[in-house]
């Protein structure tokens, strides 16, 4: 009888510890599920539906029909041309995100992360750019390249015109920015490697550049991964500051796809009605866009961490 | 070394934070505390190049007018809740669920706004005379009346009316008038470089000839073609143009500045220059796609423009214009002769080392409008050239503050030659401002906010608009002896150039129903001059195509739109 209700007892606290299991689990999931349903379902829904939508107003009265017209105005033969030279573009600063800012961010983070001569100040010094508002950066870099350096390159470079160091001096500056950001995630991510599998490569008489190939990247591969797949996520919405540097007016020759897609959008270039047609013209890319970015970066993560180093 | 890095951490830190404190700019609006005992209306107002200067003083006498009126159980008097910043509305969305009732805005496409039914109807308001206090009212003209017939067409939906316009503006080419006293820029009567030939304006001392040698001197007719008026001595053609910048430079003038990062300034000039082309009838087509065009450039089989045998544009027979047709006014030869234009602004066309027309920094991102502004007014304060012709809007003089003595003065355009001498000038308004209601206005303060929107209209307030910015309401009004006489002679300028029979402004939107339906096509910054999805300037296709003609340009848009 008392076994029984000992066993009853063990049952109900068994019960009552599930029950609050799955209160905390619900607890923890609810928000971020929440702020899923809002801010990706909703709003994507609505912007999927745009992608098929008229906007009229012509009479006096909102009028919204369905088509195809938004998808079949990018496949007409002069919106490929403008998009083809940004795919180009947009194309460009992710193979400088990949090949240029991710090797160079990894060495210096290696550099700080081994403490080498005056790492700690370099890491401050790259971390700058990161702490001040890119707008203000945006300033000093037009000045300093329009008025100190202008003699070098025979008058002023950015500006609303094609010249030939413009893509160059903008490049420059997006390199620099996108150090600073990208050094601090690879230096807290090489903290995580054990002293002891260092020491040990030591012991063993690795050099160091055989403890950054074989040691530290296959320890933070998880992040490298992770930033690739940032990096071709954000192909279609990479701006590359033309926006800070230009408003309305970036010299066609330089634009990206994110850039030409914000700058369809905006308010003060094109009003109203037009920007209502504009949304939904913008929409559509930004669906197609999607179609094509999505399974690429899905793939490409899932090919890095099948065929990436192993930390075995 | 621990410490060196710390104190060097610090420095950079510091030079940051100043260099935050430095860029940042106080804002010294009063923060207004309700008045529990009055009723409350709120007022947004897109506070630009104009200025508010004009708005806190018509708000300020409204709240004294409506001092003892009851609008509110146990409230008495109004009281003006200012919200005047560069705030942009963005669509009618963005009027819903906001306490403003009274808005003053700049880029508004009246018919979005319309038919996301956010405006009230003003029809009343528009239909009655103006308010000039409490119980009194103008009784000279009602307040439709005093709407522009080109503004009247668009605003009237079915009879009922939504907004009304607040100001027009143009993008002008201003110039400094003592300027070119003192150093003689002006035409000497009877003078024209009509039949110079190339080597003419290659020659010097041919050019020099036909200025003025004495500011005293007797001037040439201006565009007008008529004399003693206030464009004598200016140029009449663009050749008369062409040799102007080029004695300019003969006399260390920089002809033009303009801002580089802004570049739908230029758009704007090179639209008001087809358009004073055109004339308001051919160029009105634009905002209908319905009428007869009969200023249509002729193509040959391959997209050619075909020239007559005297080396001429021909020009194709008239051509009826609707929907189907629309895209042909891309050939209106007013566009065609804008972009010689356009041309003009960039080279004078010699070819010699010093043939450049603008100051070197106007396509420089960083050269702003507000540079732009001061390097014109200020050359030796800035160790450079002094500048002829400033490019920018109507609401420049307000923002760069400019002290009354200073005399700047606008451009009429010049004519393409001889023969369009004294023909009517047609401008373009561009910035689509309106005044209007909120919709959701609660119904015990809508007729606080009516009151106010019909105070504006009188002519008091609309002259009280023009004393503070030298630039005018658009809406029919005159102004008194009194202002004119106060008003600076940049102000003196525009009201010449408005108040002129023979100038009609015409508001950049779409008029007709079919227009409308292509409004995204209709954008001031695209339509004229595109070659392809973005944005087009002339000015910056000519800097990227240096081999780029006039027509060669014309044929490569009629190539993208046809």
């Amino acid at each position: 009888m008392t076994g029984q209700k000992l066993n009853a007892a063990s049952a109900v606290k068994k019960k009552m510890s599930k029950k609050r299991g799955m209160l905390f689990y619900v607890t923890m999931i609810a928000f971020p599920l929440l702020q899923f349903v809002l801010f990706y379902v909703i709003v994507n829904f609505n912007s999927v539906l745009m992608a098929f939508q008229n906007y009229d107003n012509s009479t006096g009265k909102e009028v919204i029909t369905f088509s195809w017209d938004n998808i079949a105005y990018f496949f007409s033969a002069d919106v490929v041309v403008d998009l083809w030279l940004c795919i180009k573009n947009s194309l460009m600063y992710l193979a400088l995100n990949i090949f240029v800012v991710m090797p160079i961010s990894l060495l210096f983070s290696y550099y700080v992360f081994k403490k080498f001569h005056m790492a700690k100040l370099f890491k401050v010094i790259m971390y700058l750019p990161s702490i001040v508002c890119s707008t203000a950066m945006v300033i000093f870099y037009k000045y300093y390249i329009n008025d100190a350096l202008s003699g070098l390159f025979g008058g002023s470079v950015i500006g609303p015109i094609f010249n030939a160091y413009q893509q160059g001096v903008i490049i420059v500056f997006y390199l620099l920015m996108s150090f600073s950001g990208n050094i601090l995630l690879y230096i807290n991510a090489m903290c995580q490697t054990p002293e002891s599998v260092i020491e040990a490569a030591n012991i063993d008489g690795a050099n160091e550049g055989r403890i950054f190939l074989n040691v530290v990247v296959p320890q933070i591969w998880g992040t490298i991964v992770s930033l690739i797949v940032i990096f071709f996520a954000w192909l279609a919405t990479n701006q590359a500051y033309l926006f800070t540097f230009y408003g309305f007016n970036a010299n066609r020759e330089y634009q990206t796809i994110g850039y030409y897609l914000f700058n369809m959008i905006q308010d003060g270039r094109f009003t109203g009605a037009a920007l209502e047609q504009n949304y939904r013209k913008a929409s559509a890319l930004g669906l197609m866009l999607t179609l094509i970015v999505a399974p690429v970066t899905i793939l490409v993560r899932n090919l890095m961490l099948k065929y990436g180093p192993k930390e075995d | 070394m621990k410490n060196m890095v710390k104190i060097i951490s610090l420095l950079l830190c510091l030079m940051m934070a100043f260099g935050f404190a430095v860029g940042c700019r106080r804002d010294n609006s009063d923060d207004q505390k309700v008045n529990k005992s009055k009723t409350q209306l709120y007022v947004k107002y897109y506070n630009g190049g104009f200025g508010d200067e004009w708005l806190n003083q018509l708000c300020a006498e409204f709240e004294e007018m409506y001092a003892d009126a009851h609008f509110e159980e146990g409230k008495t008097g109004v009281q003006i809740m200012k919200e005047f910043t560069r705030g942009q509305l963005t669509g009618p969305n963005d009027m819903k669920g906001k306490p403003i009732n009274v808005y003053l805005m700049e880029n508004i496409d009246y018919y979005t706004y319309v038919a996301g039914g956010t405006m009230l109807d003003l029809t009343d308001v528009v239909n009655d005379f103006a308010v000039t206090g409490k119980d009194t009212k103008e009784t000279d003209k009602k307040i439709v009346n005093k709407i522009i017939d080109s503004y009247d067409e668009f605003l009237n939906v079915s009879g009922k009316y939504y907004a009304l316009p607040l100001f027009e503006t143009s993008i002008n080419l201003n110039y400094d008038i003592d300027m070119f006293e003192q150093r003689g820029l002006y035409f000497a009567e009877g003078k024209t470089a009509e039949d110079f030939t190339e080597a003419d304006f290659a020659n010097e001392s041919k050019i020099s000839a036909l200025f003025v040698n004495d500011a005293d001197d007797a001037r040439a007719n201006g565009p007008d073609g008529k004399p003693t008026t206030s464009d004598d001595g200016l140029p009449a053609t663009y050749k008369d143009f062409r040799a102007l910048t080029i004695y300019m430079k003969i006399t260390g003038v920089t002809p033009f500045v303009w801002n580089g990062y802004e570049t739908g300034y230029l758009t704007g000039l090179i639209n008001d220059m087809w358009a004073n082309n055109e004339g308001a009838e051919q160029m009105k087509l634009n905002f209908t796609f319905d009428g007869v065009a009969n200023t249509l450039v002729e193509l040959d089989g391959n997209g050619k423009v075909v020239k007559n045998a005297d080396g001429t544009i021909k020009l194709a027979r008239e051509t009826d214009i609707d929907e189907s047709k629309k895209n042909l006014l891309q050939l209106q030869k007013g566009k065609l002769d804008a972009l010689e234009f356009a041309k003009l602004l960039l080279d004078d066309g010699l070819g010699n080392k010093n043939s450049t027309n603008y100051y070197s920094k106007s396509f420089d991102s960083g050269f702003s409008n507000i540079n732009a502004q001061n390097y014109f007014l200020d050359p030796d304060g800035n160790n450079i050239d002094p500048i002829g012709f400033l490019v920018d809007g109507g609401w420049w003089y307000n923002e760069a503050k400019v002290s009354n003595d200073r005399n700047i003065g606008i451009l009429p355009l010049p004519k393409t030659d001889a023969n369009q001498i004294g023909k009517p000038n047609t401008k373009v308004s561009d910035r689509s401002s309106f005044i209007f209601v909120n919709n959701e206005t609660s119904t015990a303060v809508q007729p606080v906010a009516k009151a106010f929107v019909s105070f504006l209209q009188s002519d008091y307030a609309m002259e009280t608009y023009t004393k503070y910015t030298n630039t005018f309401r658009a809406m029919k009004y005159d102004l008194s002896k009194k202002t004119l006489d106060t008003m600076s002679a940049y102000g003196k300028s525009v009201y010449a150039t408005r108040n002129s029979d023979d100038t009609t402004v015409l508001p950049w939107t779409p008029i007709s129903q079919v227009a409308r339906k292509n409004a995204s096509l209709l954008s001031y910054r695209t339509y004229g001059f595109s070659v392809n999805t973005q944005e087009n300037n002339p000015l910056i296709y000519f800097k990227d195509h240096a081999n780029a003609t006039a027509v060669s340009y014309f044929e490569a848009i009629w190539n993208y739109r046809k």
